[in-house]
């Protein structure tokens, strides 16, 4: 920070609110944390790092620790030292340094020594001092340890997952916004989703294999729906569900351009002198279907939907419970079709699936755009018509999108076009519409903080019997609602049935259903619900309950999804077309003269206004004419007039002699 | 203790807010509003089911969009007693829907109207038809043709006819 200005330049200055104001002010706490741990503890460090990503923010230090392993009790001496260092106001110093000098400098550390010998040979070597602690960084930091005011140290990962320990740190230049933060990431825990997995016994991990997991009965209960749920969709939309292999020849690899690009996220083995790799994607494999599939343009859009085991190799600091895993099923729609520039139509259909889905849970979301690659495939007159077409589909709903040019050209995919005479190249969009199912669930698990809504819920009613005398009613009851087909447990222990109810409450039942020897004789049950008091408890007969299970089975709404009609919500006011009742209080609040009019608007406004006198008018029309003398009514024009709106009309019609006053 | 559990006839709704029950409506294009009971009971369709211990889980209000219901909650929590202090301020707010002379208003009424009459809510209906009858008042036949965007389906002896039934009134 204090280096001074070599040369003219553009100085642009910093603050905590900027992205790279943060990084500088973390960066420069993880060395404050490196200098802590090397003073305390005496171990090798490793790397650290800042981070902004929302679950990770802050920063770390990787650190070899030999035999002893850190706990929550070392936090408080961390935090103290850090603390210290802070208040020495230690000046971060830049020093530069040629090979040589680091290698000999950082010769105790075999992570700092790999570090430097991977450094590119032609660039100079910076070193940044702050206190005691020497650390290889490019930076740039913070003047000095005093800017960092609030500080908390805390871990996370596992104890036996290596040798290496990672401390996580975060700091603040004040202490309200650590206080912030310290609150919200409290409210995450408590809602973490390995937490709550775990409290609900829906998935378990073995060190056996490490970022897969194992999902248990009830798990897999949800597991399950979703995949229904999606199932339907697909149908609905007018997706094909194909299965495609899990491992492939490195030809293909070297096709899609994973070979290259992203072999160091695959499982490649020997399979009988081949190199084969696992599948981390879907799409180079509905390439190879795309050949079988389709021949000529009325063939397309192919419509492709997977539900393949993907397999993607992470580094073990990376995998976060379900999150990041190492094997995860995607919900993946791969879509290959041509685009229509002036159609955006599929890349609509797409967005709208991922809407539609993201709301049936209540949920915001964002995808990774895939744009146009600095080394982009294909015709740059095609992007860009494409992009543009597309921006506006994007702009409509605001949300990012996946396209993709490169594959079919790679696989060489071709159809004839209309005409029968030119072979043109596809487009594939895709897009996975859940993400995965296992990062699905730890989401919805944290979003729903744990009570599944009743059409998800893997526990939707339990049934606990009041004593063992009515424990063969409750099997009964259980057995029915089994029937039709629910998730229902019985709870047949001995304990005391507050316990059990307790318990009940706690695994998030959305049913709880007590029975007795009195439910037992007349075949109801008690019924209680999930977050509702005590006092609303319903006693209802079985038949009640089903229904009441089949309404709430149906209460995320499914609208019917159109596919042909974008536009199903806009708005269409048709004025002739008013329900008769509504019509009819409209014209209730109308004077007898309008009412005549408004009955000559329409055919159905006419049929369906009734006659039944009931006028806005307060007062009796009069009928008057020149002369008082009946005989001269009859020859001359009279007038109505309407005392209301003290207008008069001219009436050519002959009215009957017998009355003076008309009440029309 | 379950045997001494009695059936309590208006208990339903999704969640609780303190002692208010809340109830969850969901519009046509899939907008997920929570309502207290209280308020949403001003329509006697709710109202219904909430009487017949229907209201449990979702409330699905088909046939109308999240921005008309929203605009119906609106009016709920407006007419809430005791919510506004005084008449004239309620009837000053309400007199936003008195007219509807620009094609948007008159849209907006129309979803009203429409909501008003699956909900069954008698105030708003009874102001927005209010609104709908002083627009049409003092019209002729053909201004409300145009008003209301409606082709007159009548061919022309029956227009004659219609016209001849009470000709004094189309033609002053």
């Amino acid at each position: 920070m204090y280096r001074p200005l070599e040369g003219d330049c553009e100085l642009e200055l910093f603050s905590f609110d900027s992205d790279e104001g943060r990084d500088a002010f973390w960066h420069s706490s993880a060395h404050i944390l490196g200098q802590v741990l090397e003073m305390k503890y005496g171990c090798k460090l490793c790397i650290g790092p800042c981070s902004r990503r929302g679950d990770l923010q802050g920063f770390y230090y990787d650190a070899f620790y030999g035999d002893l392993a850190l706990n929550e009790a070392h936090f408080e001496s961390i935090e103290s030292g850090f603390k210290q260092a802070v208040k020495e106001s230690q000046p971060f110093e830049r020093i530069e340094v040629t090979r040589e000098q680091a290698l000999e400098m950082f010769s105790d550390n075999t992570f700092k020594v790999e570090i430097i010998n991977d450094l590119p040979v032609d660039k100079a070597i910076t070193v940044y001092r702050c206190g005691d602690l020497v650390d290889l960084c490019r930076g740039p930091h913070i003047p000095n340890t005093s800017f960092v005011k609030a500080f908390a140290s805390y871990w996370r990962g596992n104890k036996d997952r290596d040798s290496l320990q990672r401390v996580y740190g975060i700091s603040y230049p004040d202490k309200k916004q650590l206080n912030e933060y310290n609150e919200m990431r409290r409210e995450a825990e408590k809602y973490d989703h390995r937490v709550l997995g775990k409290k609900q016994e829906l998935f378990f991990t073995h060190h056996y294999s490490p970022g897969s997991w194992f999902f248990k009965p009830h798990g897999y209960e949800i597991y399950e729906k979703l995949m229904k749920f999606i199932k339907v969709q697909y149908r609905d939309r007018g997706y094909k569900v194909i299965s495609s292999p899990d491992m492939y020849n490195m030809e293909l690899w070297k096709t899609s351009g994973h070979a290259a690009n992203y072999m160091e996220n695959m499982y490649s083995f020997n399979n009988g002198g081949q190199e084969f790799a696992m599948k981390p994607m879907n799409c180079p494999g509905h390439c190879l279907m795309f050949e079988q599939l389709v021949h000529s343009y009325n063939e397309l859009p192919l419509r492709l939907a997977d539900f393949g085991v993907l397999h993607r190799k992470e580094a073990s600091g990376a995998l976060s419970g379900l999150t990041r895993v190492t094997k995860f099923q995607q919900v993946y729609i791969g879509l290959l079709s041509l685009i229509l520039i002036d159609d955006d139509y599929e890349v609509r259909g797409v967005l709208e699936f991922i809407e539609y889905a993201y709301n049936v849970f209540g949920l915001n979301y964002e995808l990774k755009l895939s744009t146009r690659p600095e080394k982009y495939v294909g015709k740059l007159e095609t992007w860009e018509k494409a992009e543009a077409a597309l921006k506006d589909a994007l702009n409509e709903f605001g949300k990012p999108w996946q396209l993709d040019f490169q594959l079919p050209l790679r696989f060489k995919l071709e159809y004839l076009a209309e005409g029968g005479k030119r072979k043109e190249t596809p487009v594939m969009i895709h897009g996975s519409v859940l993400g995965s199912f296992e990062r699905m669930i730890a989401i919805l698990l944290e979003h729903y903080k744990g009570k599944w809504p009743f059409w998800l819920s893997p526990r939707q009613a339990i049934v606990i019997p009041v004593s063992e005398k009515s424990m063969s009613y409750a099997r009964q009851v259980m057995d029915q609602i089994d029937r039709a087909r629910y998730c229902v447990d019985v709870d047949l222990s001995d304990r005391k049935i507050q316990k059990k109810v307790f318990e009940a409450q706690l695994a998030q039942y959305n049913f709880i259903l007590v029975v007795g020897e009195e439910e037992a004789k007349t075949g109801q049950v008690s019924v209680r619900q999930r977050d509702k008091a005590d006092k609303d408890r319903l006693v209802m007969t079985m038949e009640t309950l089903l229904q009441h299970f089949k309404k709430a089975k149906r209460g995320f709404c499914d609208p019917v999804f159109r596919l042909s009609n974008h536009s199903v919500y806009k708005n269409m006011s048709n004025w002739s077309d008013l329900p008769i009742e509504t019509l009819n209080l409209i014209v209730e609040h109308l004077y007898y003269i309008d009412q005549i009019r408004v009955r000559a608007v329409c055919k159905s406004w006419r049929s369906n206004i009734y006659n039944n006198g009931k006028y806005a008018d307060k007062l009796p029309w009069i009928l008057a004419g020149y002369k008082s003398s009946i005989n001269i009514i009859r020859s001359n024009p009279i007038y109505l007039y309407e005392p209301s709106q003290q207008r008069r009309y001219k009436v050519e019609t002959k009215i009957p002699s017998n009355f003076a006053l008309i009440h029309a | 203790m379950s045997t001494a559990a009695t059936a309590d006839a208006s208990s339903s709704g999704d969640t609780t807010e303190g002692s208010v029950r809340l109830l969850t409506l969901q519009s046509e294009d899939g907008e997920v509003f929570e309502v207290k009971e209280t308020i949403a009971t001003q329509s006697v369709t709710i109202k219904g089911m909430v009487d017949d211990d229907c209201a449990t889980s979702t409330i699905p209000v088909c046939n109308v969009t999240g921005r008309t219901l929203a605009m119906v909650i609106e009016w709920w929590n407006k007419h809430e007693i005791g919510a506004v202090s005084n008449e004239k301020e309620l009837k000053e707010w309400e007199s936003q829907f008195d007219t509807i002379d620009d094609k948007s208003d008159r849209d907006d009424v129309y979803d009203l109207l429409m909501a008003a009459n699956y909900l069954n809510i008698p105030t708003l209906l009874d102001c927005c038809t209010s609104a709908v009858a002083e627009a049409i008042k003092g019209k002729s036949t053909d201004e409300m043709r145009e008003f209301f965007d409606i082709k007159s389906d009548f061919d022309e002896k029956e227009e004659d006819a219609l016209r001849k039934e009470n000709q004094w009134a189309f033609e002053n």
